[in-house]
Parts: C-alpha cells; sequence; structure tokens
C-alpha cells in the first residue's frame, strides 16, 4: 500500500549554500496522486529528488510513513527507494541497447536474489498492461517516445513499489502518446494503490491529479483541484 | 611445512608449475572480481555499455593489444633467436682454433661469417686428431665463395656429422666435387667457380679455371649451413695453389690422416669427443699458448646472457610502455565513464547500490582490459611470426617463435595489475553526484 | 637492418668478455688459495655469493704428479651433495649436467670455469656471503682434497685473484 508523505521545515541548500528549497510544511495521504507544477526553476524537480532521498538536506525533516528518510545514510536511502520507490523520468533514461523487459526489470540486476524473479514477472505483467510486445530481443532502441515512456513506467512499476515520483513524464511526447501516457500511470498507480507524485507543467497531467502543489521562488503554494 | 611444500613444487612438472604461477598471477583479478561481483548481476548493462560505446571501446582494446603485443613478440622473439641460434651450433661441440677471439671464430666456424684469422698448423692439426678421445677432427676451411653461399674445405666425416644421410646424390669424392646445402640454387650436376674472398670484395677471377660439380645435397638443417658449399678441404688448398695435405705419392688421397708435413693450415678444426666429459678435457686441454678451445654453446650462452640483459631493459621499455597505455586507458575511462555518468546516475536514483555500480564500471574495464590482452597475445604472436620470418630469411637461422609460459605470465600479470589499477575510475564512477548526472 | 643490430650486439659482447685469463704460472706460495695432494693442486677455487639452493665451485686443477687421476666429486658439510658438472646448452636453454668422472693426464691441468665444467653443491643448507670463505672436499680417485673456496659476488666471472701475482 502507499506510504503518507510528511515533511516539516525542510530546507535544500544549492551549490552555494544558498537555499533553493524551503517547505513549511507537506503531507500526502497513502495512495494519493499529488502534482507538482511552477515555473522553471522554481524547484519542483528539486523538491521531487529531496523526497527520493536524492539531495542532502540542510535541514527540516522527510518521512515516509514510519522512516525517516532525512535520517538515514545514503546506502539506507538506496536500499529505500529500491524497496519503496520507482521513478520516471521526462527522457526515460532507458538503456538502448536492451530489450523491454530488460530495462523494465532492471532492478533485478541489483536486488537480492529472491525478488529477482518476482521483479522479472511483474515487469513482464506491466509492460503487457501496458501493451508493450515482449517480441524477443528487440531493444528500446527502435521504440517511439510513447513506447519508450512506458517501458520507463513498467520499469517504475516492476518492483512493486509504495511511492511513484514523476519527473515531468509526459514533456517528451506528443499530445497523443502523452494523454495515453498519464492515464496509464495515474491508473496503474491507482490500482496499486501508491503515492503518486508527478512534476509537470501539462495540465493533462494537473488534471488527472487529487491535488495540486505549486512550487514558487524555492517555496510551496498549495491549490486544491477537484478531482478530474 | 615450507620444506614440505618446496618439495611438493620441486616435484611437479615445470608445465604444471607454469601453469600454476599462471593461476597465481591471474589469481588477484579472479578474487577481485568475485568479491565486485558478488550478488549482482552486472554484465548484461556491461554489455550494453560495451556495445553502445563500441568504436571507443575498439580504440582502447587495441592500444592495450599493442601495448601487450609489444611486450609480448619481444619475449617471444628473444627466446625464439636463442633456440635458433642454439639450434644451429647444436652440431658444433668444440672448436680449436689459433688464439683469438672466441667470437670471431664462432661467427666464422658456425654461423658463416668469415673473418682473416691465423691458421692451425698440421702439428696441432695432428695433435688433436690423434687425440685418445677424439673422434672427429674435421678442418672447416673457409674463405672462398660462390654468389651468396661461402665454400667451405672440410672432410667427408663433418658433411656427414652436419647431414647425416645426403638428401640427394653422394659424397665429394674427388677435388673437383662439391655437396651443396639445401637452400643453395644449384642443381645436382652444375659446375660453378668459386671466388676468393665473399661478398662485394671476392675475386671473382681469382680462381679463374678451377670448376667444381655439385654431386650431393645435405638435409634442410635451418642453419647457415643450408646456404654452404661443401668440398674436400684439399681442393681449397689446391685452388690457393698450396700443398694438398698428403705426402706426394697420395695426391689423391681424400681426407684424414693427413700428414703434417704438407698441410698448410686450417682456421678451425671441429671437434667431438667420443665421451661426454673428454669434451670438457680436451677443451681444458687445448686452452694453450698456441691454441684456443672453446665451445660454442657456451660462447653462444655468454652472448645469450648479454642479449638477456639487452631484453631486460627492453623488457622495463615494453613495461613502461604498457604502464603508460594502460595509464592512458585509465584515464580515458574516467573520461568515458562521463559518458554514461547519466545512465549510472539513473542507476543510483533507481535505488542501486553505490557498489553495484563500481560493479558495473570495474567489470566493463575488466572486459576491455581482458580482451586487449588476448588480442594482444595475438598481435604478440602475429609479430613474432613475421619479425621470425624476416631473421631465417636473412640470417638462414630458423627462427622459430611460439607462444609460450613467460607471455602469457607477461600478460596475466599485466591483466591483475590493470584490473587493480581499474578500481580506481570504478570508485571515481560510483562516486560521483547523483543529481547533478542525473539532470545533465 | 637486422644484421646491424646483430653485428653491434656481438661487437658489445666482444668487448664486455674478456677472454679469460691465460696460463698464468706463477709460483703459488704456501696460501690458502692453493691445496695440494700428491702433487696434485687445486689453484684458486671461488664461487659466487648466493641464498639459493644450489652454488657452482670452480677450481684449476693440476696433475703435478707423474700418473694420472681423476676428479669424481666433492662433499661440504653445508651442502646435500656435490656433483662434478659439465655445461651445457639444451635447445637454447643453459644447464649443467652431471658427469661421472674427469681423468686429468699427469703435467696436465683441468680448469673448472663457468660455462664449463663445475663442481656443485646441491641443497645448500645455508646462504653463501661475498667475501666470506668456506671449506668443501674435493674427491679425486686418488684421496679427498681440501679446499678452501672464495666466495665472490653473485655475478662473479673469475676469482679475484685470477690473473694476478701471489
Amino acid at each position: 500500500m502507499g506510504l503518507p508523505l510528511t515533511i516539516s521545515d525542510l530546507k535544500i541548500s544549492g551549490d552555494r549554500g544558498r537555499i533553493i528549497l524551503h517547505v513549511d510544511r507537506l503531507s500526502i495521504a497513502p495512495g494519493e496522486a499529488v502534482g507538482v507544477r511552477g515555473p522553471s526553476g522554481a524547484g519542483k524537480s528539486t523538491l521531487l529528488f529531496a523526497v527520493a532521498g536524492l539531495l542532502p538536506i540542510a535541514g527540516g525533516t522527510v518521512r515516509w510513513g514510519e522512516v525517516e528518510l532525512s535520517a538515514l545514510s545514503d546506502a539506507e536511502r538506496a536500499a529505500f527507494r529500491r524497496q519503496r520507490i520507482g521513478m520516471v523520468f521526462q527522457d526515460y533514461l532507458l538503456f538502448e541497447e536492451l530489450t523491454p523487459l530488460a530495462n523494465a526489470g532492471l532492478a533485478g540486476a541489483y536486488s537480492k536474489r529472491a525478488r529477482r524473479k518476482p521483479i522479472t514477472s511483474r515487469a513482464a505483467g506491466m509492460l503487457e498492461k501496458l501493451g508493450i510486445g515482449l517480441d524477443g530481443a528487440r531493444s528500446v532502441a527502435s521504440f517511439s517516445g510513447g513506447e519508450r515512456q512506458r517501458v520507463a513506467v513498467a520499469r517504475a512499476l516492476a518492483t512493486d513499489p509504495d511511492i511513484v515520483l514523476a519527473d515531468e513524464p509526459t514533456a517528451s511526447l506528443d499530445r497523443e502518446a502523452a494523454d495515453r501516457l498519464v492515464d496509464d500511470l495515474v491508473r496503474l498507480a491507482r490500482e496499486g494503490g501508491k503515492t503518486l507524485i508527478s512534476v509537470s507543467h501539462d495540465p493533462a497531467v494537473h488534471a488527472r491529479m487529487d491535488r495540486m502543489i505549486e512550487v514558487v521562488d524555492g517555496g510551496l503554494r498549495e491549490t486544491v483541484t477537484g478531482d478530474a | 611445512m615450507p620444506d614440505a611444500l618446496s618439495d611438493l613444487w620441486a616435484s611437479l612438472s615445470p608445465a604444471s608449475q607454469d601453469a600454476i604461477v599462471l593461476v597465481l598471477l591471474l589469481l588477484p583479478t579472479l578474487i577481485v572480481g568475485a568479491i565486485v561481483v558478488a550478488g549482482y548481476r552486472p554484465f548484461p548493462l556491461v554489455r550494453a555499455l560495451l556495445w553502445r560505446f563500441r568504436w571507443t571501446n575498439l580504440l582502447f582494446i587495441v592500444l592495450i593489444a599493442v601495448s601487450v603485443g609489444i611486450g609480448v613478440g619481444l619475449i617471444a622473439q628473444e627466446r625464439g633467436l636463442r633456440h635458433g641460434t642454439a639450434r644451429a651450433a647444436e652440431k658444433f661441440d668444440l672448436i680449436v682454433a689459433a688464439p683469438g677471439s672466441e667470437i670471431t671464430m664462432l661467427m666464422a666456424a658456425v654461423y658463416l661469417q668469415p673473418s682473416d684469422v691465423p691458421l692451425l698448423s698440421g702439428e696441432v692439426y695432428g695433435e688433436i686428431a690423434n687425440h685418445d678421445h677424439v673422434s672427429l677432427a674435421a678442418p672447416i676451411a673457409y674463405g672462398d665463395s660462390y654468389g651468396q653461399s661461402p665454400v667451405i674445405g672440410t672432410t667427408a666425416d663433418f658433411v656427414t656429422h652436419l647431414s647425416g644421410d645426403l638428401a640427394v646424390g653422394q659424397m665429394f669424392a674427388s677435388r673437383t666435387e662439391a655437396v651443396i646445402g639445401a637452400r643453395v640454387p644449384l642443381q645436382l650436376g652444375a659446375t660453378f667457380t668459386a671466388a676468393h674472398g665473399v661478398g662485394a670484395a671476392a675475386e671473382h677471377d681469382a680462381h679463374g679455371d678451377y670448376a667444381y660439380t655439385v654431386v650431393g645435397r645435405m638435409q634442410l638443417s635451418g642453419t647457415p649451413w643450408d646456404r654452404a658449399i661443401l668440398v674436400p678441404v684439399e681442393a681449397v688448398w689446391d685452388v690457393h695453389g698450396l700443398a694438398l695435405g698428403h705426402a706426394p705419392e697420395r695426391i689423391d688421397q681424400l681426407g684424414p690422416p693427413f700428414d703434417a708435413d704438407f698441410f698448410p693450415g686450417t682456421p678451425a678444426v671441429l671437434v667431438r669427443a667420443d665421451e661426454l666429459w673428454a669434451n670438457y678435457a680436451l677443451r681444458s686441454e687445448f686452452s694453450r699458448a698456441d691454441t684456443m678451445a672453446f665451445f660454442p654453446g657456451a660462447v653462444l650462452a655468454r652472448l645469450h646472457s648479454l642479449m638477456g640483459d639487452v631484453r631486460e631493459v627492453m623488457s622495463v621499455m615494453a613495461i613502461v610502455t604498457q604502464v603508460l597505455v594502460t595509464a592512458g586507458v585509465l584515464a580515458g575511462l574516467v573520461i568515458l565513464t562521463r559518458l554514461f555518468a547519466r545512465r549510472l546516475a539513473l542507476l543510483r536514483a533507481l535505488g542501486a547500490p553505490r557498489r553495484f555500480v563500481f560493479a558495473v564500471v570495474w567489470s566493463y574495464a575488466a572486459i576491455l582490459i581482458g580482451l586487449g590482452a588476448v588480442a594482444g597475445l595475438a598481435v604478440g604472436v602475429a609479430a613474432t611470426a613475421v619479425i621470425s620470418r624476416i631473421v631465417t630469411a636473412r640470417t638462414d637461422i630458423l627462427v622459430r617463435a611460439a607462444m609460450s609460459w613467460p607471455e602469457l605470465h607477461l600478460v596475466a600479470g599485466f591483466v591483475s595489475l590493470t584490473v587493480l589499477i581499474a578500481l580506481t575510475p570504478a570508485l571515481i564512477a560510483s562516486t560521483r553526484p547523483v543529481v547533478t548526472d542525473l539532470r545533465a | 637492418m637486422i644484421r646491424a643490430v646483430a653485428f653491434a650486439v656481438l661487437l658489445v659482447a666482444a668487448t664486455s668478455f674478456p677472454a679469460f685469463a691465460g696460463d698464468d704460472d706463477h709460483d703459488h706460495d704456501d696460501d690458502h688459495h692453493v691445496s695440494e695432494l700428491g702433487g696434485v693442486r687445486a689453484v684458486h677455487a671461488w664461487t659466487r655469493a648466493t641464498s639459493g639452493e644450489t652454488a657452482l665451485v670452480f677450481v684449476e686443477i693440476e696433475n703435478g704428479s707423474d700418473k694420472p687421476v681423476a676428479i669424481e666429486g666433492g662433499e661440504a658439510d653445508f651442502a646435500g651433495s656435490v656433483d662434478l658438472v659439465g655445461f651445457q646448452l639444451q635447445g637454447g636453454e643453459p644447464g649443467y649436467v652431471v658427469l661421472p668422472e674427469v681423468p686429468i693426464q699427469p703435467g696436465k691441468e683441468l680448469k673448472l670455469e663457468p660455462e664449463g665444467l663445475a663442481l656443485r653443491l646441491n641443497g645448500l643448507t645455508r646462504p653463501l656471503h661475498q667475501g666470506n670463505e668456506v671449506e668443501i672436499e674435493i674427491e679425486f680417485d686418488s684421496g679427498h682434497m681440501d679446499v678452501h673456496v672464495e666466495v665472490g659476488a653473485e655475478n662473479a666471472k673469475a676469482h679475484s685473484h685470477a690473473g694476478h701475482q701471489h
């Protein structure tokens, strides 16, 4: 099941020590789908990377359920991501030379032996649900943007995470592919009861979220939207 | 325990010892490899990276291969040369000559690179030939030539000693007959006139009307003697207007015994003893004021040990080259890993442990190094084969260079050292900032 | 080109390997470089410093007696065994083969020298240090002779007194 997120007084500093993001309070319920929008450079991605435990924090706490992410070591945060978080990026970040299944099941390469099989079978299941054929050795190099991003979504969900973090998932796609992708992403996240946070400037994404958060000038401004 | 161990070691065959050394040299690679990839399956990703940057990777492999090939080729070539020169000297147990340079005489009598030396007298020759333990005392009288072939005056026994049965034809039976080496470009029955001296300075008209007829051809030996023309020593004396080695009433005799009073001299005598130890006694005995006795094998061993010194210097240079190339390659790897820094950052973002990224980069480097090393062996073999053929063609000393344990040891050592060094780029790649690379 | 290189190598070789010292018929006084047994003398025994398993002892033997003698081998209390060996180049690799015995005629001399004959000490029980002297026994068919052996440098090529007057 999804995990609740609680942030209090989170401060992230930039390269020169300046505070680039300050989040006073933010709570997200388990299974909630939250969109993050705001002007470029305002700190949307920074927020996403912070809740993924990828950025060092200068102050405050980030808590996923019982786990205080901000108190964990680098290796522990990696382990947390490995087990609890799935991520989708704007430009897919696939290994072009690998097959869709190898990409979607990538986590098997570094996970414990016991998890490898479930990861692979879930990866295959997700690809199927997303309409990606498993025809053997074809690498993803020949795939369209929409297909690639669906492989990336399958990869994010193959480890059965509690949390899905998406950074501009539709920005590289044409309208049609973007609509299909966001439908798939939200549907699968909801099916699994996963907490979804999606940074996006795409209204189509916003429309499918439970609520929106706006990041402006390194701070939060919450705007509640009705269900789509 | 150390004693038991060293006894055990001593009881092993050289091949097993070499094999064990090879395994020991490779062991660091295997151990590090096993530790680094333990619990992970980095190879599909490594394969992806290898393919993605295939041209760059190929360049790296070629660089490693060339530097390894130089080292391998050097060692193999040196050994091939050593064995080839030794094989060419095998039939020459002991040489007795007038005092002078052993090396000059070795070059002249064994490798047929003639030079002017004083002659041994008939008395000395008799003393050698009549010695209790001497089974063969053959004069080696060089100085004339025909084309590229030195003409050597000697005895039938020496021809038999060199060749065993002749390949075709028969032994010379008169002063105008000759037996030729396997690679002399003359036919059986051909006649020729020897020139006085060898090479460009040879006087072609000196022996104007003294014609030899080829009557036999020796077996191929892989030595400079394949180019030689062997004639009765009496013929060489005859050509030069000297006494014929025998008293006037036995003027047509060929070969021993010679009459000291009519013996014009010979630059060198090849001596075979009837027993192994007697060679050493003979050497001792004929190392004196008026004669010099030496084992071509011993002189060669000294030359080889000098070549060994040269080889060591060159090996150091080769190793320095390899290390430099490797350092360059590894520096290149650091740069190259930046090309896929984003993929590595992605792995970290997805939750892959730092050690997994380390394993991917190290395995990638290790595979480049391994492929380069194996290709290097091939480069070394190919280079050695080519150089050996050239040396053989130019010197008539058959040089066969084959891959052997020392080369494998060198390559194994190189691989182990380099994959250890490759831990550094792996470490650098695995500690890069994730978000920075992800956003790049 | 190859010939030129080979020639250069040989030239260097020729100048860096001086011929072994010729006969030096100087008078050996009653010093410890000389041992004697019934007219047979062993002169200038030497070996090379080593911490390995084997060492080669070189020596000049002069048979000043009136009958042939044969050198057969030797003994040393710091070596497992002592063999009389002869140098051979076998398949391009230098090595030594064991010889049964070598006779020396009256009035003749036998030199045990590098790349020739030698007494090989097998299974050394202690290292040999440069500058030391060790004692071995040379076995002849006519009896045993104690000989002082000078330990030279690891790469020595001759006895330190070779060619010198005493």
